[in-house]
């Protein structure tokens, strides 16, 4: 799958904003897209290792919910990490 | 007595277009002036993110223009700033700001913004909260208002929509960069009425050969700006300001819609309302 990082967190990917990712799921992309960019794992997920609250996850434009994360995908599926906000 | 601030800024030439001060710099003063309150009456800015985890998201901001001001009218001004809370649940910060040279107030501003509760990552990331109970305790009784602020920026949309003429409309293509950030690289909310200053000038140089009213917004000045923030701008967006120019009378009104540059760019991020 392709991985789409947006703004706020393309410094933990070292500003790669296209990632491809081989994996057979979008949870199991998620985990290796975070193994190869670890400063990104800190910021997308929690301790339990779940997707924050402030952050959604959507497949080729639609919005997954946390239990939809096991979704499979091809190399061309588009991944996109949004964060709803963010503040200082 | 709801408290303020009030203290004096020297004005240097940047911050004033040939007829007033520009509307970036009243927004860029008036973020500072409500950090400033925060620090004064509250706790610093810093504190309110890195010990009670609570953030700040501009959700609306209205700036009027009163009195002249130019750089030739003075060597500083005096900036008075006070805030509170409000709404049923204090789900908003509101700050007032006037900026007031020799003739009096030249520029008064009002801000709304709604507090995050933030999740606790380097990216800052948060969902939205009323501002814990610790921190509205500190306010004063008549620092507190359990109405909400609401913007004017869909009525007035709705008045040019049903009562003004059309003059022109335009799109302008920008793309986020870090200059254009906070510290989050999240755009500083200031920039985007920048952005929708610079999609008037755009308008005004492709339309107003036609319709040649349209330079009096140059001419004159902007005397009010609206403005509602409803998703946030990031760090490279290709954002497209879409203006359109109204007329009614001798008033002209620009409104712009600030969004993604994409097919499926959804709903705008913000919508700025400058009236001359």
């Amino acid at each position: 799958m392709i991985v789409k990082v947006r703004g706020i967190l393309l410094r933990f990917t070292d500003y790669e904003n296209d990632i491809q990712v081989g994996c057979d799921t979008v949870g199991d992309g998620l985990v290796k897209l975070t193994d190869r960019y670890p400063k990104l794992r800190d910021a997308l997920m929690d301790r339990e290792g779940a997707v924050r609250r402030a952050h959604f996850i959507a497949l080729n434009g639609e919005q997954l919910t946390v239990g939809e994360l096991d979704r499979e995908v091809d190399d061309d599926d588009r991944v996109d990490i949004i964060t709803a906000i963010s503040g200082g | 007595m709801p408290r303020s601030s009030s203290y004096e800024v020297v004005v240097d030439a940047s911050l004033f277009t040939p007829a007033q001060l520009q509307t970036v710099a009243v927004g860029r003063i008036g973020f500072q002036a409500g950090t400033r309150w925060l620090r004064d009456h509250l706790c610093s800015h810093r504190t309110l993110v890195a010990r009670h985890g609570v953030g700040l998201v501009l959700w609306a901001w209205q700036l009027e223009y009163e009195m002249p001001l130019r750089f030739e009218d003075a060597d500083e001004v005096v900036v008075d700033v006070g805030a509170r809370v409000r709404g049923p649940r204090w789900s908003q910060l509101e700050v007032t700001m006037t900026i007031s040279g020799p003739a009096g107030v030249a520029a008064r501003s009002r801000a709304a913004s709604v507090p995050l509760q933030l999740s606790g990552d380097p990216a800052l990331s948060g969902v939205s909260a009323r501002l814990p109970d610790v921190l509205v305790e500190h306010f004063h009784e008549d620092e507190r208002e359990r109405s909400p602020f609401r913007s004017q920026v869909p009525a007035l949309r709705a008045a040019f929509e049903r009562e003004w003429s059309e003059l022109a409309a335009h799109t302008t293509p920008f793309r986020v960069h870090r200059h254009h950030c906070e510290m989050a690289d999240q755009w500083y909310w200031v920039e985007s009425t920048g952005f929708a200053a610079s999609a008037r000038e755009e308008l005004i140089i492709h339309h107003a050969g036609r319709a040649p009213v349209l330079r009096r917004a140059l001419a004159h000045g902007i005397r009010r700006v609206d403005a509602t923030w409803l998703r946030a701008g990031q760090l490279w967006d290709l954002l497209e300001v879409r203006t359109t120019a109204y007329q009614h009378g001798d008033d002209i009104a620009f409104v712009h819609e600030v969004g993604l540059a994409e097919p499926d760019g959804g709903s705008p991020l913000a919508i700025v309302v400058e009236r001359t």
